[in-house]
């Protein structure tokens, strides 16, 4: 039973031992490898080397992906974002700034298989403003952008897989709230969205001025919707908080 | 841990698949699916494990025109497995109103003709398994990916979505922890990075 492997003398050794002695014994490689096969033929999908209808929204989808790079980690608490996401600052002069819309070619349904988490349709905008107007991947494949236009202007829901980590910096006055018993951050003016890089440096002039947004989590999505009014906003989220 | 051959080979299934041979990913299946598997079910997918891996693949397939050229496939399968893995985890909740799914709750079937398997005695292994999965989701899942899947830094940052600096301060963050919660081990612990 002797053999000439170090006993392990740290807890990270330890732990790489685990690793080794846990036993998930899976299927047969090949047969894995039939069954994958198999799905693929019977969904008819043919590869698709060329997609064309997604270069006019790459663009766009780079530019919401780096917006919402600012949002932190969704686990963290959010007294814990605030000193690398949000840095006390002017708000952003007062303007005519619009909410974009956005980009429109995909269904929800393709939305829905592409990203890595269940996406948020709440059922409010529906019930008052139909099926989004805009639904948006991103490159990545992170990030999931739905508008709709109503006549009071338009609507995005932006939302990501949670983990992500905190890449942005957002000069605004917010306030701290919560949204069903967690903590969410309510900016009620205008302000200045900046893109920040996976290492924290500014892109610099890409910036955009966002209108009243509620940044909030629900589950492992982050969620940041733009366009509605305080009440109306935290009264939205509270009601898919957590499904 | 694939070889040199078979990363090549990985590279070739690659390009063939994007040319349009739907074949070669079969290529790409066999290479990955045991540490697909093993990453499901270390993810908490549970008995829904061969289901993500398949839909992993399905869906690694579908987005393969968007993978990077040259990149190594594993992290980015890994991490379309780690999600669907925790979709299917929550799927599951929502339907068993099951809080959480661990494959290993009973702890790891040791094989007792494998010599490694004693260096760690039994109840250590229960008692580090239960520390790992009563840490929260995010440093759990750095633990799982940097030792018990044994992936490095940067590939651990690609899995789950984060930066390297991210996984190093988790990592940092998840061993501290564990360190206070853990009984001490038997031996004497040596000096801990």
């Amino acid at each position: 039973m002797n053999d000439n492997r170090p006993r392990p003398t740290s807890l990270a050794d330890e732990l790489y031992e685990l690793g080794y002695v846990i036993d998930v014994p899976g299927r047969d490689p090949e047969v894995v490898a039939d069954q994958v096969m198999t799905r693929l033929a019977e969904s008819g999908r043919g590869v698709r080397t060329r997609r064309p209808r997604w270069r006019p929204a790459l663009a766009a989808a780079f530019i919401v992906l780096v917006v919402l790079a600012l949002t932190p980690p969704v686990r963290a608490a959010v007294t814990e974002w605030f000193g690398v996401v949000i840095t006390q600052g002017e708000s952003a002069r007062n303007g005519d700034s619009t909410v974009p819309g956005a980009g429109d070619g995909l269904s929800l349904r393709e939305a829905n298989d592409l990203v890595p988490f269940d996406p948020v349709v709440p059922d409010q905008l529906v019930a008052a403003h139909g099926q989004p107007d805009g639904v948006e991947v991103s490159g990545d494949r992170r990030v999931l952008s739905l508008s709709w236009n109503t006549a009071d202007g338009t609507i995005r829901l932006d939302q990501f897989d949670g983990e992500m980590a905190p890449v942005f910096l957002k000069q605004a006055e917010h306030e701290e709230i919560t949204v069903a018993g967690r903590p969410a951050i309510w900016i009620g003016r205008p302000h200045l969205l900046v893109p920040l890089d996976p290492d924290g440096r500014e892109y610099g002039a890409q910036g955009r001025e966002a209108e009243t947004t509620l940044i909030w989590q629900a589950d492992d999505v982050t969620l940041r919707l733009e366009g509605l009014n305080r009440a109306a906003a935290i009264e939205l989220a509270e009601s898919i908080a957590g499904t | 841990m694939p070889d040199e051959s078979s990363e090549a080979s990985e590279q070739v299934a690659v390009e063939r698949v994007r040319a349009g041979d739907r074949d070669a990913y079969a290529v790409l299946v066999r290479l990955h699916a045991s540490s697909a598997h093993r990453a499901a079910v270390l993810f908490g997918a549970g008995p829904d494990a061969e289901d993500v891996v398949q839909t992993a693949f399905v869906k690694a397939y579908e987005a393969l025109p968007r993978f990077r050229n040259g990149a190594p496939f594993r992290p980015w399968l890994l991490r379309i497995v780690q999600n669907e893995a925790k979709n299917a985890a929550r799927a599951a909740a929502r339907r068993d109103g099951a809080i959480k799914r661990y494959a290993l709750r009973d702890g790891p079937p040791a094989d007792a003709s494998d010599p490694v398997a004693t260096l760690l005695s039994d109840e250590r292994q229960r008692e580090l398994l239960a520390a790992v999965h009563a840490l929260p989701e995010p440093l759990q899942r750095a633990i799982v990916c940097r030792f018990l899947l044994d992936l490095s830094e940067q590939e651990t940052a690609t899995v789950l979505g984060c930066r390297a600096g991210t996984v190093k301060s988790r990592v940092h963050r998840a061993l501290r922890r564990l360190r206070e919660q853990l009984p001490e081990p038997m031996r004497e612990a040596g000096n801990e990075r």
